[in-house]
Parts: C-alpha cells; sequence; structure tokens
C-alpha cells in the first residue's frame, strides 16, 4: 500500500487520522474527562462529517479520542500514547477537533497538533472558536475559527478538510483571511502589484471613507499587563481573594450565569474560618464540580488563608471574595471585569490577591 | 494566579502561576485525609506568598520543589 509521498488517487487517498475528546466522541461528559487515548478505527460522531468533506481524495483511517482533563493533567503521557497510534496509521494528517468554544478541548486539540507538528513532521491542524483559549497556546498551530457552538459544525469541517488536503498534498497555504485559518504569526514575502506608499494611501482614504480595509500587519489583541512589583510587607499587607470558579451562596440567590457571566459578585467572608458545604456552592459550567461542592475552600481556600492569616503570614484576609464565571468568557468582557476589580481593590487599599482560575 | 491548566495564564501573560494538580479540585485532593488535604492547601498558598515575594519580568510558574 506504499505509495509516494505527495500523491493520492481514489483507490490510495490521503490518510487523515482524526482526534477528538470524550464527550464529541460520544464516550461521556464530565464524568469521563480523564478518559486516557484511545484508537478508533474509521471515523467517530463528527468524523463522518469529516469523511464526507475529505472524499474521495482523503479518509479517516481513524480516530484518537482522549479526555480533556487528561490531556491537562498528563500531558507527556497524552502525547507519548498518541503519537504511535499517528505513526502506525502512516497518517498523511492530522485533524483535531473542531473544539468550538470549549476551552481545555481547545487546549487539548492545540497540544496534539503541536506534537504531531513538532515531533512526527505530520501536517496538523485544529478547529475551535477565534476567543477559545487553546488558540493561544501552542503558536504557530493552525487553526480554523468556527462558531461558538456545534451550530458551526458543517462549514468548519468543511474548511478544515479542504485545508487538510492542501498540505497533505505538500502545497503552500495561501494567506490566513483568504484560505479561512487564523493568522499564525508566520510572515511570508510576496510580490504585491504596488508598492508599500501606493497601499498605505489606500487603506487610509478606505478608512477615511469608513470602508472595510484589511490591514497588513495585524495588532495583537491581547493587553500586555507589567508585572507588578515584588512585595516585602506581606505580613502587613491585606491580601483578598478573587476567583473565577463560580463559588456563590447556596441557591445562587444573584443568579450568577454558570458560563459567559454577565458580572461579577462579592460575597462577606468575613468572620468565617472556611467556606461550608451547606452554605456555598460550585456553579461553574466547565468542570466536574461534585469535589468543589463537597468542600467549596478547594477553589475559596479560606480555611487555609485563616491559617497564614494567624501565623501572621500575611496582614489580613480581606472582608470580601470576588467572584464570577470564566469559562466561554468574551475576552472584551473579561478585560472589563479586570480593569472594574482592579479599581476596587486599589481603591480598598488591597496589596495582593490570591487569584484561582478554574 | 491558580491555574490546573497553566499553559493558558503563560500564554496570557500572566506573571505569577502556581500551577495546581487536579481541574476538579484545583486547591485539593479528595484523596487525602481532610487534614492532610488542608495542609496541602497551606503549601499551595505559601507558594503563592512566594511568588508575591519574588520580582518577575515574564510568566513565571512557582512549583515548589
Amino acid at each position: 500500500m506504499l505509495r509516494a509521498p505527495g500523491a493520492a488517487s481514489d483507490a490510495h487517498p490521503y490518510a487523515i487520522v482524526h482526534y477528538l475528546n470524550q464527550f464529541a466522541a460520544g464516550i461521556g461528559a464530565e464524568k469521563s474527562a480523564d478518559l486516557a487515548p484511545r484508537w478508533v478505527d474509521g471515523p467517530v460522531g463528527p468524523g463522518k462529517l469529516l469523511q464526507a468533506a475529505l472524499h474521495p481524495a482523503g479518509r479517516v483511517v481513524g480516530t484518537i479520542v482522549c479526555g480533556d482533563d487528561y490531556v491537562a493533567m498528563h500531558s507527556a503521557d497524552a502525547i507519548a500514547a498518541i503519537l504511535p497510534y499517528v505513526r502506525e496509521a502512516r497518517a498523511d494528517a492530522l485533524i483535531a477537533g473542531p473544539a468550538f468554544g470549549a476551552g481545555r478541548y481547545g487546549v487539548a486539540c492545540s497540544t496534539i497538533c503541536e506534537a504531531c507538528r513538532d515531533q512526527l513532521a505530520i501536517p496538523a491542524l485544529a478547529g475551535m472558536h477565534r476567543e477559545n483559549p487553546g488558540v493561544d497556546v501552542a503558536r504557530p498551530t493552525l487553526i480554523v475559527p468556527t462558531a461558538e457552538t456545534a451550530l458551526g459544525m458543517p462549514d468548519a469541517v468543511r474548511t478544515l478538510a479542504r485545508l487538510a488536503l492542501t498540505l497533505c498534498r505538500g502545497e503552500a497555504l495561501g494567506p490566513a483571511a483568504a484560505e479561512g485559518y487564523l493568522p499564525t504569526g508566520i510572515k511570508k514575502n510576496i510580490r504585491a502589484p504596488q508598492n508599500g506608499a501606493q497601499r498605505a494611501t489606500v487603506m487610509l482614504l478606505r478608512k477615511i471613507a469608513g470602508t472595510p480595509f484589511q490591514t497588513e500587519i495585524e495588532v495583537p489583541q491581547v493587553d500586555q499587563v507589567p508585572p507588578a512589583p515584588a512585595l516585602d510587607d506581606l505580613a502587613h499587607a491585606t491580601v483578598a481573594l478573587v476567583t473565577t470558579g463560580g463559588i456563590v451562596p447556596k441557591g445562587n440567590p444573584d443568579r450568577l450565569e454558570s458560563r459567559r457571566a454577565s458580572r461579577w459578585l462579592k460575597y462577606s467572608i468575613a468572620g468565617r474560618a472556611d467556606l461550608s458545604p451547606d452554605e456555598f456552592e460550585c456553579i461553574h459550567g466547565g468542570f466536574d464540580g461534585t469535589d468543589t461542592n463537597k468542600d467549596p475552600d478547594r477553589v475559596t481556600p479560606i480555611d487555609a488563608l485563616r491559617v497564614l492569616e494567624r501565623n501572621g503570614e500575611i496582614g489580613r484576609l480581606y472582608d470580601w471574595m470576588y467572584v464570577t464565571t470564566g469559562n466561554a468568557a468574551p475576552l472584551d468582557r473579561a478585560q472589563k471585569f479586570g480593569r472594574e476589580l482592579a479599581d476596587e481593590l486599589r481603591r480598598e487599599g488591597i496589596r495582593a490577591v490570591i487569584f484561582t482560575a478554574t | 494566579m491558580y491555574s490546573a491548566l497553566h499553559r493558558i495564564p503563560f500564554s496570557l501573560g500572566v506573571s505569577r502561576i502556581v500551577p495546581c494538580p487536579l481541574i476538579t479540585c484545583l486547591l485539593g485532593d479528595p484523596a487525602l485525609p481532610p487534614d492532610e488535604e488542608r495542609g496541602m492547601r497551606v503549601d499551595l498558598l505559601r507558594r503563592g506568598l512566594v511568588a508575591l515575594r519574588t520580582p518577575v519580568q515574564s510568566p513565571t510558574a512557582f512549583a515548589g520543589d
């Protein structure tokens, strides 16, 4: 069945390996998030759509299924188990996801793509929403932007299949905007019909006229926050607790959203030695909260902070804890929360923050 | 920042990061007896205090020994 690289026919289509998480593969939800990698022959779930989109030039020879938490917690083991599957399948390319807005799934997809690219030199690409945290963890991984939910599956699969086949053929991809992937940060020289001054003038005139134009240099949108100076007097500092872990009074009286939170809240912890599971609960929708609900101190560690306070290792624990849910947070909203929280904490004379991010 | 997915705060440029062992039990471990679990939590927080006392220029993990 050997064939020359870069050549495929209907009889010998390109071999694509597909990567899915436990949920997309239909094996289970949060309870199965620590599932170790396994191989399944042929396409599974969304892989069947992918197969149809690849036909006849490529086919899904097999699917690797792995739990999101397993990849996050045991990255080296996951990669060590997954790469041999890809190698033995003689894969021409690996497609991961699409993960849409699912953060842990997105991070897993990028992690696996990076390993395939760097360790096996096999082209790999993933699909996910442009604000998925997986977009930034393993640059320059090739990522196809998708809708936030699986409603965007048909479009995502079509683009993933087209780009994967281009890579299988050994052809170069065109610019990100034209091909439908997110900019990777890799710059290529091209010969333009007009010189730079002419192109800039056209852009400026379009900008003045309020018509769309395409910049040639994208400015990164993530804030660069300079690190705060080190503190040498923690024993006299008031320390506040902030969490994106969705710990709220039992019954969630303020109706904090379990994802895409519209606001942050603050709850009094004055005089509390710890957070009792009878009075507080975790409403975060992005991970299995069973263990946290048994003891909310596992996300908002009031009990341990009281130990440090008693020992004089910190001056005082601030009387309020600040809470929101961080999963699926749009970047602009998260930046707004950050500014508001920083303003309030500074006003209240807080010197340091313990920030628990689930 | 305490995170079990510490590649994310790194990629976002968070300056002081304490990696946590479990996504579903961020500052704890259900396998430990309650006293030991609280001790582990105090240790993790002490790592945070070390981080706050340490000058950093770029994202830095404080993973302990």
